[in-house]
């Protein structure tokens, strides 16, 4: 009795609130005409500038003499050439009956081209009603006539407020083309006040679809614009011709805000970080201390000024900058660097001033800025630090651990290893015999070790040299040294050394192809390769040709050695055993003896590669060889290069930043000489 | 003038040599053929290479390669050299169709030095060859609209030296003018069996 009680109070509101809405909903039918179908058609459907479309749509609305149109508002540069009237129109049928139906016809003129849109026209026949969808009208300028989409040139976002001094990317494009298409000229009809930099390949393609096509907007020609004056100006119109189209883009009126005084002295703009480091901060008198002031980051990179540095109220001797930025979204992006060279001819402990530094961020409007910083430079009466770091860089005695490199074949000892199967005869040895190991082992050593037949005085002389170089004479280090070389020849630790002397000795050439021939003769040192940077980078010596080889020979060598000695293990036992396992084996080792094979030939090959830097005394690199040419550009001394031909007295060369050119084989000094191989 | 100037195209030398070439040729004229596809790509050291390898080989058809040779000179900005290789092909050919070339290009030459009565004698010269030639009756044309517009400070070297041609150049000029009035339109068909109009 309870239950039932209250499910009867729970359904009695349900029951009243679906009869209401049902009633609302039987009210609301009857307020509805009924929706009939109405096909629209323009004609045509692209139209050219101060031209009309006719606009004709048929509904299935019976016809009637009381028909209401309520025609849509017309956007943008569409205006009413005939409004919309409505008349019968009726469509044969076989069965001989043919009612008649509402025709809408009205005229629509277009003044501008561009995308536009139809809005949709109501129908209404005493209780019927038909309503078309909105529909884009194509408007074309007049020299567009029979193209698809009209094509129109814009700036693309462009600000209305710069800062004095800002780096600002301008781009204008060509919009709704429908291919991917560049321009054939931009013109500015005037300069803009400020430096106006091209800046190609600023800004990217955008597309989006239209229908089943893919419409572009293409940059056509692109801008840094630093401003330098504050105030309104106007950035000039632009006229353009793309597609076999010309087209102008108007000029755009920019205000220019002054820079805060706090930041007109460095005139920074942008995003940046500053950095500063000393080459050496002890040196000895009349050396050179390097201090290199670098600015990283986002903004007018081009035009700012660094802080220049004081050593004791000294200003510096020589300077030089270097740069790497290139056009962004906000200015130009990436580092900019200049050297200062102090010089001090009295022994005693400086300070080094790296002053404020202040600049602007247009973004947030605000002012960094970085602290001034000191750091003490101590100048001795011998060396400074960067002499003694030079000096550690000898082996001396310590050369004779680097004997030339012997290739393949030119190793005697190796000759073992190339016995069929030695070296898994011996693995198999080792592992099954524990107690052989020893003696086994032995059978190794002779392989592993070169041929060491150190000569007492040699070493002593060695370390000799290396000591006068500490000391700083290092005339007298290059004349021991000099001496070495007539006992043992080419020998690849002797050359490094040779090398560093020769760096202190101010022979960039000789310097260079020393430790380039020491690398030559012992391929993949790392020792070798680490000094041969610093050396280079201390002679400033940049984008040099990288060694060809930069691996041991022994290491392909070796390979190769082993997988033939698999190829004939795994084929011996191929002719007792052959299961599938087997036989995978035999052919990996096969396809590894390959592989090894090859990498021993290129090895071979990479070794012989040709290189050479060029003397101190060099001819100018010309473009053609022979007599007649002429003199185009002179490299500097110790500049590696590659040699890929040979034509008379005459090189070809490449250099490592692919300047190619000719030069007199008697203004380089060979790395490469028939030194064996295999 | 820039638009008519060219270096004549390389592959009529190239057919020579192949057209003449025995098994022993062979190998220089693919080099030659190779030299010719690296210039075109603008890999004119490697053409160079490759036409100085040909050049140490070949027997017949030298004149060619040193041609194409000194094309490769001149695309690289060394005048000097590029004339002297064409002086070298022009002493050992006899072939009219290289011998028009040479002169044709050295006119261009000449013309981009300035050296206009020069560049007039060379179109002159490859027009003789050739005397239905459009461009080099275009660039002939240029050269002596050049030579007369010079001005007084090139008029007395130069007046010496056109001097004695003046005069016939100027009908010769006046008679283009109205030869180019009928051939423009057959410019295309530049076959021997032509009328020589020289």
């Amino acid at each position: 009795m309870d239950r039932s009680g209250r499910r009867q109070r729970r359904t009695t509101p349900g029951l009243v609130a679906a009869f209401a809405s049902l009633l609302l909903a039987i009210l609301a039918v009857g307020n509805l005409r009924a929706a009939e179908t109405a096909v629209l058609d323009l004609d045509p459907d692209r139209v050219v500038r101060g031209q009309r479309f006719t606009v004709r749509i048929r509904t299935r609305l019976p016809w009637d003499d009381e028909v209401e149109i309520l025609r849509p508002e017309l956007e943008g540069p569409m205006v009413w050439w005939s409004y919309p009237y409505a008349r019968p129109w009726r469509m044969d049928s076989p069965e001989g009956d043919s009612p008649r139906w509402v025709e809408v016809l009205a005229a629509i003129r277009v003044d501008a081209p561009g995308f536009h849109t139809l809005g949709p026209f109501r129908i209404r026949v005493a209780d019927s009603e038909a309503v078309t969808e909105p529909r884009p009208v194509i408007g074309l300028e007049s020299d567009e006539e029979g193209r698809l989409y009209p094509v129109s040139t814009a700036w693309r976002s462009i600000p209305e407020t710069v800062w004095q001094g800002q780096a600002v990317p301008i781009i204008l494009e060509a919009r709704n083309l429908d291919s991917l298409t560049i321009a054939d000229s931009t013109d500015l009809a005037a300069a803009p006040g400020g430096l106006l930099e091209e800046a190609p390949g600023l800004g990217g393609v955008a597309t989006r679809p239209f229908g089943s096509d893919i419409l572009y907007d293409v940059p056509v020609a692109s801008w840094i614009w630093t401003p330098s004056e504050p105030g309104d100006t106007v950035f000039p119109r632009a006229a353009t011709r793309v597609a076999g189209l010309q087209r102008s883009t108007p000029s755009v009126p920019i205000s220019v805000r002054p820079l805060p005084e706090a930041a007109l002295e460095s005139g920074a703009v942008g995003r940046f970080r500053l950095s500063a480091s000393l080459d050496a901060s002890s040196v000895g008198i009349g050396d050179l201390v390097t201090v290199r002031v670098r600015v990283e980051g986002e903004g007018n990179l081009n035009v700012l000024n660094m802080p220049e540095p004081t050593l004791a109220g000294r200003t510096a001797v020589g300077r030089g900058s270097s740069s790497s930025f290139v056009p962004g979204p906000a200015g130009y992006e990436g580092w900019r660097e200049e050297r200062f060279d102090f010089q001090v001819d009295e022994v005693g402990a400086f300070s080094l001033r790296i002053p404020a530094w202040t600049w602007f961020d247009p973004e947030s409007a605000r002012i960094s800025r970085t602290a001034a910083r000191d750091e003490a430079v101590t100048v001795n009466p011998g060396g400074g630090e960067g002499t003694t770091d030079v000096a550690s860089l000898l082996l001396g005695d310590g050369m004779f651990r680097y004997q030339a490199a012997r290739f393949h074949g030119g190793n005697p000892y190796w000759h073992l290893l190339a016995l069929p199967g030695f070296v898994v005869l011996l693995t198999m040895f080792i592992v099954r015999r524990p107690r052989w190991t020893a003696a086994a082992a032995v059978l190794i050593v002779p392989l592993v070790l070169s041929s060491s037949n150190l000569d007492a005085d040699a070493a002593r002389r060695a370390v000799q040299a290396a000591d006068a170089a500490s000391e700083g004479d290092w005339i007298a280090a290059g004349l021991l040294f000099d001496r070495l070389e007539d006992e043992v020849g080419d020998l690849p630790g002797l050359l490094h050394d040779q090398a560093v002397v020769e760096m202190e000795s101010d022979r960039a050439d000789l310097a260079v192809w020393s430790m380039r021939r020491a690398l030559h003769l012992r391929p993949g040192s790392r020792r070798f390769t680490e000094d041969l940077e610093f050396l280079e980078k201390r002679l400033e010596l940049d984008d040099q040709v990288l060694m060809p080889l930069r691996w041991p020979p022994w290491l392909a060598f070796l390979a190769w050695l082993v997988t033939i000695n698999g190829v004939f293990l795994a084929g011996t036992w191929l002719l007792t055993h052959r299961s599938p396992r087997d036989v995978i084996l035999f052919v990996s080792f096969l396809i590894a003896f390959v592989a090894s094979a090859g990498l021993l030939t290129y090895t071979n090959h990479l070794w012989d590669r040709p290189t050479a830097v060029v003397r101190q005394d060099s001819r100018p690199l010309r473009k053609i060889p022979g007599p007649l040419a002429t003199d185009w550009i002179q490299l500097r001394p110790g500049t590696a290069v590659r040699v890929t031909a040979t034509e008379g007295s005459d090189s070809l060369v490449v250099t490592g930043y692919g300047l190619e050119g000719w030069l007199p084989s008697a203004s380089l000094l060979f790395v490469t000489e028939d030194d064996g191989g295999f | 003038m820039a638009k008519t100037l060219r270096i004549a195209g390389l592959a009529g030398s190239l057919l020579l040599i192949l057209l003449s070439s025995s098994c022993r040729n062979s190998a220089p004229a693919a080099r030659v053929l190779a030299g010719n596809m690296s210039f075109g790509r603008g890999q004119y050291q490697k053409a160079i290479l490759q036409y100085l390898e040909a050049d140490d080989d070949v027997e017949l058809g030298r004149d060619a390669v040193l041609y194409n040779l000194a094309n490769v000179y001149y695309a690289l900005g060394e005048g000097d050299a590029a004339l002297r290789s064409w002086s070298m092909a022009e002493e050992l050919t006899e072939d009219v169709d290289v011998l028009f070339r040479i002169a044709f290009n050295r006119g261009v030459l000449y013309y981009n030095w300035g050296r206009y009565d020069e560049a007039y004698r060379s179109f002159r010269r490859a027009l003789v060859l050739r005397p239905s030639d459009v461009d080099a009756k275009i660039n002939l044309e240029d050269s002596l609209s050049r030579i007369r517009t010079a001005g007084p400070q090139n008029a007395a070297g130069e007046n010496q030296s056109v001097n004695g041609d003046d005069e016939e150049g100027r009908r010769l000029l006046d008679y283009i003018r109205r030869k180019e009035a009928d051939t423009w339109t057959g410019q295309a068909d530049d076959s021997d069996e032509r009328p020589r109009d020289w």
